[in-house]
């Protein structure tokens, strides 16, 4: 069975810190990593091969340091990869049309794998438009999969109720953080993916026409600014302190 | 000439730092407090391959080179110095002699357990009475017809309660001096082997410290490591790798405490703003990260060194411990000092951290034998 | 036109009031769409709310299933030409937006905070990087998909006497080569934490499930009811139903007080509470995350804390 999965890079948000003079979050300078919900993808397509048997391609669109993320995924277990290079700043339609088209040059799969959204901008998009551009069913939010080799089943948490779906292939499911715990390649499968290959392709190489839907004409930061008073310990002053604050503050009714 | 990582060196530091955060750090104290073996956590490096980090792939091991090892010593360190102590000996005293001086049945035998995690390695060569001075060993091998019958008493031996494989050394020609001294391969459930007393130390309480008797302890004449007297020329060798990954080790401990002493630094306030506002505090976070570089780079120099192949590093890893050791007991200082009255509580690692730091001046040869090390290789 | 989907009633309300505000504007029609079930109260409830004209597509499965759904409203924006979509953003409003987009070539924003007009084209914000940032976007192309949480936008009040005209529509979208195959409700009790005023939040120190008592202890006292949790008791332990989940992939909550018991305070824990306007923070160790995001905290185990806490505010409060 051939798996796919589209996962993506994003910048290490627990960093990010708000130009005081610009007002802007300062987006350089960040680490960077691969989406989480986009392991536990990962994570969830190798259980799926070890069951069914297969191959796994990840799909990443951006620049060329992107594959030093793509190698992560390698050594998780992904036999192949596959990086679109990116023009530049995307919105979701030219995004999803580079993964559409990179998706239809593979040619013949059964299952898409997302993450349910990116914890960078956490739209939830990218999957379900996909789905549609692709027109195949799709399965979101799911927090358990069964896949056989005939069809898969995935179990979508709605909040106040779960919905089983049962689907045939090929279908695009998404999946959520619970599904899960994505593994830690050993050091055996670190050097087994300097040997799996990372395929480059260009907008050129797949047969698509990009247009821009949505354009984004600023970015404001929030900066959260707290007291951070903070007592070092839990002693009947301390303890005081605090409600003598809170009644000030009046949150005490 | 390159001084960086290459990909897969970074990668492999990757994982083993999300490793370390994720099941090393959240149990250290509690594990250091309950002076507890850190055997669930063992296992799950078996899994990832970090128990057999260099031993070779035909074994069972990853087959990696130093520089890959001594990073894997040094970020579970950084989480958890008895982990990583317990790793570094598993890996270099009890697997690499056998990997340098086994015969290919002892190399089948026991490297793929080792590599695996099935069974802890560990190192016996002190005695009460030969530490620094090892040569003055005095436990005993005598060959009776098929065995050596093994007699004495080895201290301060690492892992020794749970050790399921060790390298032992023993006098197996009186007259010899350092010269009539072997190195066996013994197993725990060998007849006549003991664990003793369990050691309550100051530091690296996760990692039990353990005295092992040897009383008319019977081990197959097959289990003779190397040929009778190269004992003494093994255990050196051996501790020159073992140092190095003490080295990590106390690279790891100074890093923790860096780390701690700057996100404490910036929290705490006193005199209207944050402490790490004061030049006092800067200076000490500046000397701090230098020394840890420095010492890093050491560490790197002498695994680079024994990658060579030439087999002539023990000057490099003798430099690597010493400075390295030392440098983790000023840091440790340094970072209970920048922490105040709450470094020296509990609640805080640094209070932990100061703890470990000071055996990694003691042992694997003590900064005394190291300053010989170093002085006897340029003075010779 | 603004055409105005979602399988959640009161959404669906919310959502109507700022459409009729667009198509003022625009001097257009406000469509709402019913898909499922053919129901004429909740019909004549829209129009109340302010739709001009409703239409009800009846399917055979009256559980939201994205591709029958999504080619549904495709045929009704295409009949009725809307120009801007606006969809409740829940888990299946999110899907079939996208999905939706996917289908139509356009473009597409999900969870706006915003919504207006900027010289004809529409312009929305939304929340970015875990609540650092507020992103401004702007639609260059129609029709424009739309996605609103609930809250944003408050509904009118119900005019029972507005007039609207009410159409069955029989569309047979294709079947889709996927069936739903079960249906199960989930353990949920009536806590909503998007509502409260005080919260008292569980994180992973405590040891045990019957240990939450000492937070709900707390929040009487703060004469509050709400307990909330992090991540890890909702999803991972299960001691408390995910309506308690505040978070990132949970519920956003806005209380005047939220007090944070053995919570780290991860990024993804902080995006759900931000919008507190205080923040107490218990943990027992010192350089846990969350005190950056407290603007009060005290450095203690929550077994002595909490009820000593509980105490001082009884006290207190007298």
């Amino acid at each position: 069975m051939n798996i796919i999965v589209c996962a993506k890079q994003v910048v290490e948000i627990s960093e990010m810190k708000i130009d005081s003079s610009t007002n802007k979050p300062i987006l350089s300078g960040l680490d960077k990593k691969v989406n989480d919900i986009d392991k536990n993808a990962i994570e969830e397509a190798i259980k799926i091969k070890d069951k069914t048997g297969g191959k796994i391609t990840v799909i990443m669109v951006g620049e060329p340091d992107v594959k030093e993320r793509m190698k992560e995924l390698l050594a998780m277990g992904a036999d192949e990869g596959i990086l679109v290079n990116s023009p530049g700043d995307l919105d979701y339609s030219q995004l999803t049309t580079l993964l559409s088209g990179a998706i239809k040059k593979i040619g013949d799969y059964s299952i898409i794998l997302c993450g349910e959204a990116s914890t960078d901008m956490f739209s939830g998009q990218v999957g379900p438009r996909l789905a549609g551009m692709l027109d195949i069913s799709q399965i979101t939010y799911a927090q358990k999969i069964d896949a056989t080799k005939d069809n898969v089943t995935g179990e979508r948490n709605l909040g106040d109720t779960v919905v089983t779906l049962e689907s045939s292939y090929p279908v695009l499911i998404t999946v959520t953080k619970e599904i899960n715990e994505p593994r830690l390649p050993s050091l055996m499968q670190i050097l087994a993916s300097a040997s799996k290959p990372i395929l480059e392709w260009s907008v050129d190489d797949l047969d698509v026409t990009l247009e821009q839907k949505v354009l984004t004409t600023d970015l404001q930061g929030i900066s959260m600014d707290r007291k951070n008073e903070i007592y070092k310990d839990d002693s009947d002053d301390s303890i005081q302190k605090l409600v003598d604050n809170l009644a000030k503050d009046g949150v005490l009714r | 000439m390159q001084l960086e990582l290459n990909e897969q060196q970074k990668m492999i530091q990757k994982m083993v730092r999300e490793f370390a955060e994720k099941e090393v750090a959240p149990i250290a104290a509690e594990l250091d407090e309950k002076e507890e073996y850190p055997i669930k956590t063992l296992e799950k490096m078996s899994k990832l391959g970090l128990l057999g980090v260099i031993i070779p792939q035909e074994y069972g091991g990853a087959g990696l080179d130093t520089i890959s090892y001594e990073i894997v010593v040094e970020e579970i360190s950084r989480k958890c110095a008895s982990t990583g102590v317990v790793t570094s000996v598993h890996n270099s005293l009890a697997a690499w002699p056998i990997m340098k001086y086994g015969t290919e049945e002892q190399k089948k035998k026991y490297l793929p357990i080792l590599a695996k995690g099935e069974k802890i390695g560990a190192f016996a060569a002190t005695e009460p009475n030969a530490g620094s001075d090892l040569g003055a060993m005095a436990t005993t091998a005598v060959l009776k017809g098929d065995k050596y019958i093994i007699n004495g008493d080895k201290t301060f031996i690492t892992s020794g309660p749970v050790a399921g494989i060790i390298i032992i050394f023993a006098v197996t020609d009186k007259e010899a001096g350092a010269k009539g001294i072997s190195a066996f391969i013994v197993e725990s459930d060998m007849k006549g082997y003991k664990v003793g007393s369990i050691f309550e130390k100051l530091g690296i309480n996760a990692s039990q410290t353990s005295e092992l008797i040897f009383e008319n302890m019977e081990v197959p004449k097959e289990n003779l490591l190397g040929a009778e007297g190269d004992g003494f020329k093994i255990a050196l060798k051996t501790l020159d790798g073992g140092r190095i990954g003490i080295a990590a080790q106390a690279v790891g401990i100074a890093q923790a405490a860096l780390d701690e002493s700057i996100e404490y630094s910036k929290q705490r306030q006193q005199f209207g703003r944050p402490i790490a506002k004061f030049q006092a505090i800067q200076w000490m976070i500046a000397d701090m990260a230098t020394s840890i570089e420095a010492a890093r780079l050491l560490v790197l120099n002498a695994a680079y060194k024994k990658d060579q192949g030439s087999g002539r590093y023990s000057k490099e890893a003798a430099m690597a411990k010493l400075f390295a050791s030392e440098t983790a007991m000023d840091a440790v200082l340094k970072a209970v000092q920048i922490h105040g009255g709450y470094g020296y509580t509990k609640e805080y690692t640094v209070e932990r951290l100061f703890r470990d730091a000071k055996i990694t001046e003691i042992y694997e040869g003590t900064s005394e034998v190291q300053r010989m090390v170093i002085a006897g290789s340029l003075l010779r | 036109m603004v055409l105005v989907y979602s399988d959640n009633k009161k959404l669906a309300f919310e959502l109507l009031s700022k459409a009729a505000e667009i198509s003022k504007e625009t001097k257009n029609e406000v469509i709402a769409a019913i898909i499922g079930k053919n129901d004429e109260t909740y019909a004549k409830e829209l129009v109340s709310y302010g739709a001009d004209k409703v239409y009800i597509a009846e399917n055979e499965s009256e559980t939201t299933k994205a591709e029958e759904y999504c080619e549904i409203l495709e045929n009704i924006i295409t009949e009725t030409k809307s120009e801007i979509i606006l969809i409740g953003s829940n888990k299946n409003g999110k899907e079939i937006a996208s999905r939706l987009a996917g289908k139509l070539n356009a473009g597409c924003v999900i969870d706006a905070t915003d919504v207006s007009l900027d010289a004809g084209k529409v312009t929305v914000k939304r929340v970015v990087y875990s609540g650092n940032a507020i992103s401004v976007q702007q639609f260059q192309t129609t029709p424009a998909i739309i996605t609103v949480p609930s809250k944003v936008f408050d509904p009118i009040d119900a005019d029972s006497s507005r007039k609207g005209k009410i159409e069955k529509k029989a569309i047979s979208p294709k079947k889709s080569t996927s069936t739903i195959t079960n249906i199960s409700e989930k353990v949920t009790g009536d806590v909503n934490v998007e509502e409260a005023e005080i919260i008292v939040s569980c994180g992973r120190g405590f040891k045990d499930k019957s240990d939450i008592k000492l937070a709900d202890e707390l929040a009487t006292a703060l004469k509050g009811k709400t307990v909330g949790c992090s991540r890890p008791i909702a999803a991972d332990l299960k001691w408390l139903p995910e309506d308690h989940w505040i978070g990132l992939s949970g519920h956003k909550v806005k209380p005047k007080l939220y007090v944070a018991a053995g919570i780290s305070g991860q990024i993804q824990h902080i995006a759900g509470m931000r919008d507190s306007s205080v923040v107490v923070a218990i943990n027992k160790d010192a350089d846990a995350l969350i005190f950056n995001s407290a603007d009060y905290g005290i450095v203690g185990d929550l077994y002595s804390v909490l009820p000593k806490l509980t105490k001082a505010i009884k006290e207190k409060m007298g």
